[in-house]
């Protein structure tokens, strides 16, 4: 049998708190603000911030030595962002404070699970530069900072949004479905910001 | 294979080493996903105030979550644990691994447990374990 570890154990919880106070006071408002801009979700945020710096205690608890904090806390604010919003998309969750920036939305539960699995109908079709250049666009990013981020031109750009909007319309003409309303949002979402139009 | 979010934020602070600059540069000309980080980390470590979150209601959700721990809450810490070691090391070989873990008090449980993975996983995957290991066996069992 192995002989056992040394009993050098963690610090004391008081340690610790002290610990996550001084860490918080210097990376909570940047962590927040990274939160942010990947979830844009103030209240998801919140959570996410107060979730690292629970770990942060729990892992320093039972021993572990954490050498770079501040990287440590962004890594794992990052990953635990990105657990919640794939268990979002797979759980079909609309938030809350998201449905007053859908276009042509929908209150009914039904029309929602619809929607998403629509979504990810068209988001198959699409190829993942497609896919990266609408996001982008509905994250709100012009045409140029688009170009810049995907290192294209903008004419790209405008010629890959056109192939996206092509390929929704044949969509919806195909499929003859009154009740697309996600795809109405992407127009709407990737055309200018103009008016939401049934095709 | 992206850098760590260490790289990002040392190349933000201009603590990058010698080596290291023009290596993540080249990546970052083609990667925009990395470019798109780092976009965000620079503007989420502009020095400004914020409100949106404070440490009294952080510590106060902390001590909730010790106080709410049941009582031989490490003894089933140490076999949930085993459950998520049994994938990588084996029945044995968890076992072999926490048996040197004294209870009570189980605060050298996480060094000793990355010590034995830091043989067999690289760094980022022990990491990752570590975390998982710290969700499912520890906060949210």
């Amino acid at each position: 049998m192995m002989s056992p570890l040394p009993t050098t154990g963690s610090a004391p919880d008081s340690q610790i708190e002290a610990e996550v106070v001084r860490l918080h006071e210097q990376f909570a408002a940047h962590l927040f603000r990274y939160a942010a801009s990947v979830c844009d979700s103030e209240d998801l945020s919140k959570d996410a911030v107060q979730e690292v710096f629970l770990r942060y205690f729990v892992q320093r608890q039972y021993g572990r030595e954490i050498g770079n904090p501040r990287a440590w806390l962004f890594q794992v604010l990052r990953n635990f962002l990105r657990d919640r919003m794939s268990s979002a998309a797979a759980t079909r969750e609309v938030a809350g404070e998201n449905l007053d920036h859908m276009a042509c939305d929908s209150h009914n539960p039904e029309a929602l699970v619809k929607r998403s699995q629509t979504a990810r109908e068209i988001a198959g079709s699409l190829s993942d530069r497609e896919l990266e250049c609408l996001q982008l666009r509905t994250e709100g990013l012009s045409y140029e900072e688009i170009g810049v981020a995907m290192a294209v031109r903008i004419g790209t750009v405008g010629a890959m949004l056109s192939r996206v909007h092509e390929k929704i319309r044949r969509r919806v003409v195909v499929d003859g479905d009154p009740e697309l309303d996600l795809a109405r949002a992407i127009f709407h979402l990737a055309d200018e910001g103009g008016p939401c139009t049934q095709t | 294979m992206h850098p760590d979010i260490d790289v990002l934020l040392r190349y933000l602070d201009h603590e990058l080493l010698p080596a290291e600059f023009p290596k993540l540069e080249k990546h970052l000309d083609r990667c925009a996903e990395c470019r798109l980080e780092v976009d965000r980390l620079r503007a989420a470590t502009a020095p400004e105030p914020c409100a949106a979150v404070s440490a009294p209601v952080t510590l106060a959700e902390i001590r909730d979550w010790s106080s709410s721990r049941p009582s031989a809450h490490e003894a089933a810490v140490i076999s949930r644990m085993a459950a998520e070691l049994d994938p990588y090391l084996g029945p044995s070989g968890s076992a072999a691994v926490l048996d040197r873990v004294s209870v009570p008090g189980t605060g050298n449980m996480l060094p000793g447990v990355e010590r034995v993975l830091a043989d067999f996983l690289g760094r980022r995957a022990v990491a990752n374990l570590i975390d998982r290991i710290v969700e499912h066996a520890i906060m949210r069992p």
